[in-house]
């Protein structure tokens, strides 16, 4: 299992030189699993770019297939939906899933290529671009291709249905918790399970240590709260994942530096970054 | 008049090293003129905008928006003073046929995509529909604005203060024989041609001798789409020159425009203006003083 990452920043995309070490695109990580399936975790600004890239290769011409995995529906994991141009290829195909809400998924799908706010062709409305199929996912297991996918609602913001996954291929395991906090034992259970002996965790670590307690149930978890999961499940490798958009990249360093020497290697998400899991 | 370029990009915000120096936030201007603070369109730009306002603890804040496509209103959940309790936001634009504005801009903050709603900020937020080319006054500051051709409902802002002037022309289409806009009427030929004739002289009202015109210039000619509702460099600045103006600034960099490439077009309009206007480039942190 490969993974890349193409944006690692959270709620807001932040275009400047001392964000530029670890970038400033919104979340979106792209996996490809042994068999070649590729699953795209959620669809912040930084799937513009990867769309560039699948443009070049099968997208272009129509022949490209994707599963695109959202945690949640705030701005910073579905804001590059609309300039996703591999959208616009007839003959492509796309699965987006995202959690089971209080509104459909496709409603607010839809609600983001509303004219009012976006002049882009709605590819929701199916005679347009690519094939897209919605599925509403309910907590549980499910497969995609030579992948099982274990999707579990972790604890975030009021009124959104918010997940974290747990991608599983042979050996290989991936855990994406990119939003999340932890108000108590009963919230950080889920987490846990999904996290238990993954290769890689990529973990919320919106706020630094100090920061969090003056933002205590705003949603996100610190680099702390990150560490502590890592450590308890026994990953392989964390890497701190959402960063605040005022952290720039000395703040992002300190955090690293902060944590090593746990007996597993502590990053921070970079755009660009890949890792290779299970081999 | 003090005018500072917070977000130049158009479309979406920009994170790569390659377009950093002219900058990768959407549109927001920062202008300071007869001690009022007033904001031209709240793309991700405003974010930097909004802290600077609220550290010098400006309590009241004026929103101009040209129109409300992501990246002219996508940073507005993110603008500091929208926290302060003591300050109040004023956010201006064209009326919108079937939606109020204020809907417009709390639907962006639904709980599902952002997690405070418009009515739990702190601030006091007060959203003010402007009629087609009605003049207003903010303080001392004279506003008049005009519909452009661009999907949607877009208005571009023309602002006075003791004899100076700024335009910002931005999003719109200076050339395409479509009428783009919603609601325009334009549905014989006739109606369309006349409808054009009245936005061209819309951007030319706005434009007329101004100190400084913002303009879009989102396309190359060999991109160009008359569809999209954007203009090239040589649309900029033949009104420019039609409207007699001081000083071009391009902007709405189309997003894939590199720093080396966006050189390249200034260095070659630069060339063609033949010192009539002063052409530069819209670029983050740019300061100037009318």
């Amino acid at each position: 299992m490969r993974v890349t990452l193409w944006g690692a920043r959270g709620s807001i995309p932040t275009p400047t030189p001392a964000n530029a070490g670890y970038g400033g695109n919104t979340c979106c990580a792209e996996v490809r699993t042994a068999d070649g399936t590729l699953v795209i975790l959620d669809g912040g600004m930084g799937l513009h770019w990867l769309g560039r890239e699948l443009i070049q290769d099968g997208f272009g011409e129509g022949q490209g297939e994707a599963h695109v995995l959202l945690s949640h529906t705030h701005w910073g994991h579905i804001q590059g939906i609309p300039f996703f141009t591999p959208l616009l290829v007839q003959g492509n195909h796309f699965a987006l899933y995202g959690p089971k809400g209080s509104a459909p998924l496709q409603e607010l799908m839809q609600e983001q290529l509303r004219p009012t706010y976006c002049p882009v062709p709605n590819f929701f409305n199916e005679r347009i671009g690519a094939a897209i199929e919605i599925r509403e996912l309910e907590e549980g297991a499910f497969q995609i291709g030579s992948a099982r996918i274990v999707a579990r609602r972790v604890n975030h913001a009021p009124g959104v249905a918010c997940f974290a996954y747990r991608l599983e291929e042979g050996p290989a395991v991936l855990a994406y918790l990119p939003d999340v906090e932890y108000l108590s034992k009963a919230q950080r259970k889920p987490a846990l399970e999904l996290a238990r002996g993954a290769d890689l965790l990529l973990h919320d670590a919106h706020y630094t240590a100090a920061e969090y307690p003056r933002h205590r149930g705003q949603g996100h978890a610190c680099d702390r709260d990150a560490v502590s999961l890592a450590q308890e499940a026994g990953v392989g490798c964390l890497v701190l994942f959402h960063h605040h958009p005022d952290h720039d990249d000395a703040c992002i360093d300190a955090m690293v530096a902060a944590h090593q020497g746990h007996g597993f290697p502590v990053e921070g998400g970079r755009e660009g970054r890949t890792y290779t899991l299970g081999e | 008049m003090r005018v500072e370029f917070r977000g130049v990009r158009g479309s979406f915000p920009v994170c790569r090293p390659q377009c950093l120096r002219y900058g990768g936030n959407t549109p927001c201007l920062q202008i300071e003129a007869g001690g009022e603070a007033i904001l031209i369109d709240a793309g991700t730009g405003i974010r930097a905008a909004g802290k600077a306002l609220a550290a010098r603890g400006v309590g009241e804040i004026h929103l101009l928006i040209s129109h409300t496509h992501w990246d002219h209103v996508q940073g507005f959940p993110h603008f500091a003073p929208l926290y302060q309790r003591d300050a109040q936001v004023r956010v201006y634009s064209l009326r919108h046929p079937d939606t109020p504005l204020r809907r417009i801009f709390a639907d962006q903050q639904r709980q599902v995509f952002f997690p405070v709603l418009l009515e739990q900020v702190p601030a006091r937020v007060e959203f003010i529909e402007v009629e087609e080319g009605e003049d207003f006054a903010i303080g001392e500051v004279r506003v008049r604005c005009r519909r452009l051709n661009h999907p949607s409902v877009t208005g571009g802002y023309r602002l006075e203060w003791q004899g100076r002037v700024l335009a910002y022309v931005s999003d719109v289409d200076l050339s395409s024989d479509l009428v783009l806009g919603e609601g325009m009427g334009a549905d014989t030929p006739e109606e369309r041609r006349r409808c054009l004739r009245q936005l061209a002289e819309a951007a030319r009202d706005l434009a007329h001798r101004a100190d400084l015109l913002v303009c879009d210039t989102f396309f190359s000619p060999e991109e160009y789409d008359p569809t999209w509702g954007h203009s090239r460099p040589e649309d900029a600045l033949r009104l420019a020159r039609e409207a007699r103006v001081r000083r071009l600034a391009l902007f709405h960099h189309e997003p894939h425009r590199s720093d080396a490439e966006l050189d390249q077009v200034l260095a070659h309009y630069r060339g063609q203006s033949q010192g009539e206007v002063e052409l530069l480039a819209a670029a983050e942190g740019l300061v100037l003083n009318l």
